[in-house]
């Protein structure tokens, strides 16, 4: 069956082929694709010529093929035990001068083939080829020995001692060495010995094929996405050349023209293909740069922030702090009016402060950076404190003040208590702030018995149903309402955060030229007995 | 009047880098009638904080030759500096720092930017006080 021949050898060689190009194709640099490249490219002249050596119909020609392909034999067991010394390196580890030893060795075997050193006689009778060894065959054979063996010994060596990806490597190389020897034990000892069947002698060089295959997963195995183009382009080729012998072994004349038509069809197919499947894989790998990059942009934008943030800092405190000496009267009696301008300045400094704080607060809780100290808390006990904190504020505005804490209300919340301070702070500080006249009031309620609510009640101007939509969303501000605002915009986004992460809701209820409730509700942590607060407060 | 406060005859420590803010704290400790001394970086700071002629070392954390946080740990592991009192004063503001700081039993935390000179000094003057 010459044509089932022809097949796997093209099959086989064109495989192997194929793997050495895109193999060396994807890092150039490196000695292990190149010696991977050079084994494949004799590894299918080794095939051709064997296919070669079968079919010639002189003698002079099978014998010149027979004697080319031990040549390329000699070739394969350097380039193999190259591969093998320095899979899965960029580097060669071996000295020069055993190299320079070995490729002599080798150019000297390469030149005994023609003569009768290596065959002393080559018969061929019934198309069966019988070489009878020459005296130099022992040095065949110890060449061969010596450069697999060695090969193999050294890549099992260099298994042992490493690690990590490395060792997956040599595992792949040799699961396909041990899967090859298996299948040409199996089909070219085994069954020719006991069962007699040859019928698998000659797919040996598929099995060659599978083991190449296996070799290149293992050295590009870390480039994934480009397997899916090298199994494009195998595929392709396998077809094409199905396709393509198929014109040939057909003995009808228009069977072999729709073949012709069909191979050519196919041949544009696969270029489709695979250049489809190619572009694809690059924008992937672009994508994985790019994210590669915006990774470490993110970084440095990080370190950016906090350095800036204390950078900022500090002139933000020496104008603080000098504007407060002089307001204080450190430097003596300063008139009225230039006690506002400082007060303004000031109060402009404040809001650098705050703006830095936020920014910071906002980064670190969106990218989960910001370290929660979680505790059972009584909300009373957080209003309480930041109540008492906006107390002259009020009263210098001359607004009704008040806290209202029911006295059975149950308000034992898990939280970071700072955080919650921060939150309660930035309601009232908002609240006092655009109230001019009338009350504001801070008030704890049952919302429900497994809920907590906060409420900050205020008269101030309101919000419109269209603000309050974006209110509690980043660098928003309800400057209609209220005005060109002296907020950083982050205030209620950031409550809104800390509120959630509390797992708990924050909203507001407002009606423009009445005023506005702020609230928020917590889960309470539920424990047998009460943890209520005592006495009704007002 | 100054001779009569509940601060006289204790002396604070300040570690403090930024000429604007050294001179700052100074004057204002000054007027308050609180007993300032300063160093500049700390290697300096570790050295007179040792020396046992302070009651309060306020602490900046961004400072050169040793850093703040290391230079708590020092103080710490000193039989001299184990127990004297100390308050960080920085602009540093992450929590990494905060908690590593309050695990090295500080008295206080303060965020140089959210703080007046009189309000350290209120501060100071209360701990001071307490300790005798």
């Amino acid at each position: 069956m010459p044509s089932l021949e022809l097949l796997i050898t093209l099959i086989a060689g064109l495989g192997n082929l194929i793997l050495g190009i895109a193999t060396y194709s994807r890092n150039t640099k490196s000695a292990t694709n190149k010696f991977f490249a050079l084994f494949t490219f004799s590894v299918a002249t080794y095939i051709v010529f064997n296919y070669l050596s079968l079919y010639q119909d002189s003698f002079e020609a099978t014998v010149f093929w027979v004697k080319s392909v031990m040549a390329v034999a000699a070739i394969i067991n350097l380039t193999f035990f190259l591969l093998a010394i320095t899979y899965p390196n960029e580097k060669v580890s071996a000295k020069k001068p055993l190299l320079l030893i070995l490729t002599l060795l080798t150019l000297g075997l390469i030149l005994l083939t023609p003569t009768n050193l290596i065959f002393s006689e080559i018969e061929i009778s019934n198309g069966h080829i019988t070489p009878t060894p020459g005296v130099a065959m022992p040095l065949f054979l110890i060449h061969t020995l010596g450069l697999l063996g060695g090969g193999f010994y050294k890549m099992f060596k260099n298994y042992k001692s490493s690690t990590g990806v490395e060792k997956s490597q040599h595992k792949i190389f040799f699961l396909g060495a041990a899967l090859m020897f298996s299948l040409v034990l199996f089909s070219n000892v085994f069954l020719v010995l006991i069962f007699n069947i040859t019928m698998f002698v000659n797919l040996l060089p598929i099995y060659i094929l599978i083991f190449t295959a296996f070799v290149s997963y293992a050295i590009i195995q870390h480039e994934l996405f480009d397997l899916k183009v090298i199994a494009a382009q195998a595929f392709t080729a396998i077809i094409w050349i199905i396709l393509f012998s198929k014109i040939f072994v057909s003995q009808d004349p228009t069977e072999s023209v729709v073949d012709f038509f069909i191979f050519i069809t196919m041949v544009v197919f696969g270029v489709l293909l695979v250049r489809s499947v190619k572009s694809e894989v690059e924008q992937r790998r672009k994508l994985e740069e790019l994210t590669k990059k915006l990774k470490e942009l993110d970084e440095q934008k990080d370190t950016f922030i906090s350095m800036a943030a204390h950078e900022l800092r500090a002139p933000m405190t020496a104008i603080k702090g000098f504007i407060s000496m002089v307001m204080e009267g450190d430097t003596g009696d300063i008139p009225e009016k230039a006690r506002g301008y400082l007060a303004e300045a000031s109060a402009i400094n404040d809001r650098l402060v705050r703006l830095v704080n936020n920014m910071l607060n906002v980064t670190r809780i969106e990218e989960g950076r910001m370290m929660y100290q979680m505790e059972e808390e009584n909300l009373s006990n957080v209003a309480r404190i930041v109540f008492s904190q906006f107390r002259s504020e009020a009263e210098r505005k001359d607004l009704k003040y008040e806290l209202e804490i029911p006295k059975s209300l149950r308000d034992k919340v898990l939280v970071d208590p700072d955080k919650l301070h921060e939150v309660v702070t930035n309601l009232l500080s908002n609240a006092v702030k655009y109230t001019d006249t009338g009350f504001v009031k801070l008030k704890l309620s049952q919302a429900d018995e497994k809920t907590v609510r906060c409420e900050v009640v205020d008269t101030g101007p309101g919000i419109s149903k269209e603000e309050q939509v974006g209110l509690f969303s980043k660098f928003y501000r309800a400057e209609s309402t209220v005005g060109k605002t002296t907020g950083t915009g982050l205030g209620l986004y950031i409550c809104k955060l800390l509120i959630e992460r509390f797992d708990g809701k924050i909203g507001v209820d407002s009606v423009v030229g009445k005023g506005s409730t702020f609230w928020f509700e917590l889960p309470l942590v539920i424990k047998d007995g009460s943890n209520s607060v005592g006495k009704d407060e007002k | 009047m100054v001779s009569e406060s509940p601060t006289s005859g204790k002396k604070v420590l300040l570690v403090e880098d930024d000429p604007f803010l050294m001179k700052m704290y100074q004057d204002k400790f000054v007027i308050e009638g609180i007993d300032l001394d300063v160093a500049e970086d700390g290697k300096q700071g570790l050295e007179k904080a040792l020396s046992g002629e302070y009651d309060l070392v306020i602490l900046d954390l961004m400072i050169p030759q040793i850093p703040g946080l290391e230079l708590l740990g020092r103080l710490r592991q000193d039989d001299k500096g184990q127990r004297l009192p100390v308050i960080v004063l920085t602009n540093l503001t992450d929590d990494s720092q905060k908690s590593q700081a309050k695990n090295y039993g500080v008295r206080e935390y303060l965020v140089k930017a959210e703080l007046t000179p009189s309000q350290l000094a209120e501060k100071v003057k209360s701990i001071l006080t307490s300790i005798d």
